[in-house]
């Protein structure tokens, strides 16, 4: 009786149970908003479409719907090509890209380097990027862990994340961050 | 411009004739709406916008009127009108009193309104007597005249007047914003037992049986903290709504300590 007593004190202070994190925290969904601070020509022939298909990499775009939705979505499979599309930007657009912010009052964009270890760079390769900006200039970046089916239950549409092995940082986060800095003066600048 | 008056403008207006006109007087501002059905094409339609602005002075037995221009092929050009007082009802006046009375400065853009295009208004050539008039203290108002031509397809039958009203309610949320995390969530996986009292104990408000099919759910001002159930010694926990991986790491740390 005593024992059993004994061992519910120690529970409440927490001295012997000893929970602990095995492993680290992995983020598996990351939302960002941002304005433009302007109305944007979502249309498939407007401007906003034609930047971000000669900034960005290719992605999936799904235009307004009258009626239906106010917003444009634009999707990218993978974040680390819109990281490997910005180092091969050419010097003198980051520059001017750089200073316009500054101008806007915006801060300073830091355009996204190449130098990231393995770990880092494995996860933003398996993180996607869905893009919905509204015609009033309102922008969400959604940041996700890619889906894939299940191969042996392919008809059930059964779909799982892929076993993460990478580790995420507050130095990833960062690198998000900034990343969507930088695409935002893109969309901004549009 | 619609979006401003869309109360004030018909939702729909029938196109029988060869065009039809509308106004709008409000008080300072006049918006003349012009449809005409002259074109043969689709590709031709168009519209043409043109904006003056008036002055109005109470001079000595007539009201003077200053109309200057704020188109850009005719930016700041300015002629002058003469209006008579007229016998009869007035501006500022009662239906009996037919002495002449000053000009009422709110009814300014109505009397220009009622005025303009009748013989009661007369373009003339400023005269040194006039000028000397258009003084501060004569000066009765000023009247923002905006007139839109729409030019439109000859079998045009009807016209609608639509405004995005969300986009003119939401106006002042339309400021540039640096992108900033709203919503992170997180997963990872402790060992150990649990005894939810404990989290309770201290945290007050951490449940038992979260949603999710969570087994506790702790509420935080960083996020939302939830651990699911017992997997072979390990447990998947969820961290939501947090704004940073710093954040959450501490409270996992935290109620880790806890229990």
């Amino acid at each position: 009786m005593l024992t059993v007593v004994c061992a519910r004190v120690a529970c409440f202070c927490g001295m012997q149970l000893r929970v602990q994190e095995s492993s680290n925290l992995v983020m598996h969904m990351l939302v960002v908003y941002g304005n433009t601070g302007c109305k944007m020509d979502l249309t498939c022939n407007g401007n906003t479409l034609a930047v971000i298909s000669k900034m960005l990499p290719e992605c999936k775009y799904t235009p307004c719907i009258e009626e239906h939705n106010i917003h444009a979505i634009f999707r990218w499979t993978s974040v680390w090509s819109i990281l490997q599309s910005s180092v091969r930007l050419d010097q003198a657009i980051q520059r001017d890209l750089s200073r316009d912010a500054q101008g806007r009052g915006a801060g300073t964009v830091t355009i996204p380097t190449a130098e990231y270890d393995q770990a880092t760079s494995h996860f933003l390769q398996e993180t996607g990027l869905t893009l919905s900006i509204t015609t009033l200039g309102t922008c969400i970046y959604r940041f996700g862990k890619k889906r894939h089916r299940d191969p042996c239950h392919a008809d059930s549409h059964q779909q799982h994340r892929m076993p993460s092995h990478s580790e995420y940082s507050a130095e990833t986060e960062e690198i998000i961050f900034q990343l969507c800095r930088y695409m935002h003066h893109i969309i901004t600048t549009s | 411009m619609i979006n401003t008056n869309i109360d004030d403008l018909p939702r729909e207006m029938l196109l029988l004739n060869e065009g039809k006109s509308l106004q709008v007087i409000s008080e300072g501002n006049i918006l003349n709406i012009h449809i005409l059905k002259t074109c043969t094409q689709r590709s031709e339609e168009h519209c043409v916008l043109e904006e003056s602005e008036w002055r109005c002075w109470d001079g000595d037995f007539q009201v003077l009127w200053e109309q200057k221009c704020t188109n850009a092929e005719s930016f700041n050009e300015r002629t002058y009108y003469r209006q008579r007082y007229a016998e009869g009802v007035q501006v500022g006046q009662s239906n009996n009193d037919v002495e002449k009375v000053g000009v009422d400065k709110v009814r300014a853009a109505c009397m220009l309104a009622e005025c303009s295009s009748t013989p009661e208004m007369s373009r003339h050539k400023r005269t040194k007597r006039q000028k000397i008039a258009c003084r501060e203290e004569n000066f009765v108002g000023r009247v923002k005249v905006t007139t839109f031509m729409v030019f439109v397809l000859e079998s045009t039958t009807r016209v609608f007047f639509v405004s995005d009203r969300i986009a003119a309610r939401n106006g002042e949320r339309n400021n540039f914003s640096v992108p900033k995390a709203v919503n992170i969530c997180y997963t990872g996986t402790v060992t150990g037992t649990i005894f939810p009292t404990a989290i309770s104990a201290e945290m007050h408000q951490a449940k038992k049986r979260g949603p999710c099919g969570s087994e506790i759910h702790v509420d935080t001002s960083m996020g939302v903290m939830q651990i699911f159930g017992n997997n072979g010694g390990s447990r998947k926990i969820t961290c939501k709504a947090f704004l940073n991986i710093v954040e959450a790491n501490y409270i996992v740390r935290r109620v880790c300590s806890m229990v």
